[in-house]
């Protein structure tokens, strides 16, 4: 049901404080049906479409554009808005999915491990309804990609295209096989790839939806950052319950590294899921760590790691919020080369892939305990061009005096559209974490430079960039990506002018796909 | 402006206080699991707390009133509240209280 607090305009900015915003109303959504009752089963599902589907038609009615909020996560501004922010937090359900309502073609051996969550869903949630809840070990399961975190929500973090390190599998869109979106259109969508039937009409009828089976609206919508309407629910393809077994975190020579990387793109690497090198730009040994691990069967009993999500010590102390605003100056004065030493050491001391074991939900618990000031940039290279990203990345960095070790993940290629981990044959994800200041934008565009002038295309994280300009997103994508992108759009929103306008986002404008 | 407390930058926030739900279901660790997004308010104390300005938090519910918890908080002071409780030798305290309201218990089972 559709919950109206505190009505009017109030000032939003997401949990890592980096962009502020004005929105003309905050709305929340629930799961309580018109009698009072919380709702469960399709009823839950169907519901929670409609409500949102009406939201977005109140919406129009107000003459108002709309944007989902899930966790707030994203570092961009593809979470802002002037127009109504719902809030999806509050639908958390989710379900297995009985056989009757698979369609014939999906393996029957593969269904327990699809599940239907609700887009509000936090990752955190889902991997204790995936992980903990099943007391037979047999009917356990786990997410096939994750982040390093688990606060956001499934809807946003598969929407913006969130990747940690799948080596061989691919990043979070890469799970999804079908999604329950409202558009305003009077009638929820069940989203679905021909090429991989899953559910069946059955379902969607039962969803109150109507079906859409097309792989180029499914590749579209999947990371479509909150412009494809409001997902309500998404069908996560799990696997049975696995752990990654990480040695204690090794150094290789960049010369190695570079080798090593250079094998990534001709051969799937056996006995390797996860993969991340860490590397310093001021460093003059050329080493860098690197934290790799195998996917092993689950074996019960390794106790769940200390998180890294909020950095506190044992009697709570910790840094304030404000206090990289307060040394921001002091960074500037200090040797960068003398930081991201320090920052390199350190990781080492508190990186928690490091010689441990554990299922996805116990190890990817950590982020980084974002600070009001700090916001990351991440490039998407393919395995292929990494070696010379490597040298590319340090010779800007070190021209620009950014005091930042940069995180390296690489995950196997996406299908999705406008998904940034899609190049071939796998995606080199280069992170770096930088002060939110004027230094954020030089650095993408000194980037941007430095990769056109190499010939390498690269791509930017939705949810971390300083701003995507209408020639970028062709140098990234292409004419003929964006094209079919937009063509989707329209397929979804059955070439409603006023919504596809009511569901553009500034980011989205400046970016050349409205 | 309606921001949380700690969100306004270093001028604003003096000092701010974090309390939060921590861990999971067994031993899993959870990041902050709100439900809701930041609200905030301002309350006094006056007198030195002779007389107190009460926060009743009435957002934290489903749409039927079903309370949810209360996830975080945060209570702070900006500088000028701090500097108003100094000058008027906390004759009047102000404070700034932020909360995110908990998620409700996820609806599970099995679609038949």
């Amino acid at each position: 049901m559709i919950h109206w607090d505190d009505r009017g305009a109030q000032a939003w900015n997401g949990v890592h404080v980096t962009h502020t915003t004005t929105v003309a109303e905050l709305v929340d959504i629930d799961n309580v049906g018109p009698d009072g009752t919380l709702l469960a089963g399709f009823d839950m599902f169907r519901q929670a479409g409609e409500s949102l589907d009406e939201l977005i038609r109140k919406a129009r009615e107000a003459g108002k554009r709309v944007l989902p909020i899930g966790s707030g996560w994203a570092l961009s501004d593809i979470n802002i808005t002037d127009g109504w922010l719902v809030n999806t937090k509050l639908l958390n359900g989710c379900y297995d999915i009985g056989d009757r309502y698979f369609d014939a073609a999906y393996p029957a051996a593969d269904r327990p491990c699809v599940v239907l969550a609700q887009g509000g869903m936090q990752i955190a949630e889902l991997n204790a309804y995936l992980e903990l809840m099943p007391q037979d070990v047999a009917k356990k399961r786990a997410l096939k990609a994750a982040g390093i975190g688990n606060g956001q929500t499934i809807a946003g973090a598969v929407s913006g295209n969130t990747h940690g390190s799948q080596i061989n599998f691919g990043a979070m869109p890469d799970f999804v096989v079908g999604l329950h979106i409202a558009t305003g259109g009077g009638r929820t969508l069940w989203i679905e790839k021909a090429s991989k039937p899953v559910l069946n009409a059955e379902f969607a009828t039962k969803l109150g939806a109507d079906v859409i089976r097309d792989d180029d609206i499914f590749n579209a919508a999947v990371v479509s950052f909150g412009t494809f309407g409001i997902i309500a629910a998404v069908a996560v393809e799990t696997a049975p319950i696995y752990q990654l077994d990480f040695p204690a975190i090794g150094d290789i020579s960049h010369d190695d590294l570079r080798t090593k990387l250079r094998s990534f793109g001709t051969a799937d690497p056996a006995d390797l899921y996860h993969y991340e090198f860490i590397f310093d730009p001021h460093g003059r040994d050329q080493v860098a760590m690197e934290a790799g691990a195998p996917r092993v069967a689950f074996e019960p009993g390794h106790p769940t790691p200390q998180p890294r999500w909020i950095v506190r010590d044992k009697n709570g102390f910790a840094p304030g919020v404000t206090i990289l605003s307060a040394v921001r100056g002091l960074l500037r004065l200090l040797p960068p080369r003398f930081l991201t030493g320090l920052q390199f050491k350190q990781y080492r001391k508190v990186a928690l892939l490091d010689g441990v074991r554990g299922t996805p939900g116990q190890l990817y618990t950590s982020s980084i305990y974002y600070l009001e000031g700090y916001t990351e940039s991440a490039l998407g290279v393919s395995v292929n061009d990494a070696p010379e990203m490597i040298d590319i990345c340090s010779q800007v960095a070190r021209k620009l005096r950014l005091p930042s070790i940069s995180q390296v993940r690489i995950v196997h290629r996406s299908e999705a559209t406008l998904g940034f981990t899609q190049h071939a044959p796998k995606t080199a994800v280069f992170e770096f974490g930088l002060v939110n200041d004027d230094r954020f934008p030089r650095f993408e565009r000194a980037m941007d430079a430095a990769l056109r002038q190499a010939g390498i295309r690269y791509t930017m994280h939705w949810s971390k960039n300083s701003g995507i300009d209408p020639e970028q997103l062709d140098y990234m994508y292409g004419a003929e990506k964006v094209a079919s992108w937009k063509a989707a759009r329209q397929a979804v929103f059955g070439d409603d002018e006023t919504l596809m306008q009511m569901f553009e986002s500034d980011a989205m404008v400046r970016a050349g796909l409205a | 402006m309606d921001r949380p407390a700690g969100q306004s930058g270093l001028v604003s926030a003096a000092a701010t206080y974090h309390i939060y739900q921590d861990l999971g279901l067994g031993d899993s660790q959870p990041q902050n699991m709100p439900g809701t997004e930041w609200k905030s308010k301002n309350v006094n104390s006056f007198l030195w707390g002779l007389i107190r300005q009460d926060l009743p938090i009435t957002n934290c519910r489903l749409a039927n009133g079903q309370r949810l918890g209360i996830e975080q908080i945060r209570v702070g002071r900006s500088v000028g509240q701090v500097l108003t409780t100094l000058l008027t030798l906390g004759i009047w305290a102000p404070t700034r209280v932020s909360w995110r309201c908990c998620r409700p218990p996820s609806q599970s089972g099995r679609l038949e």
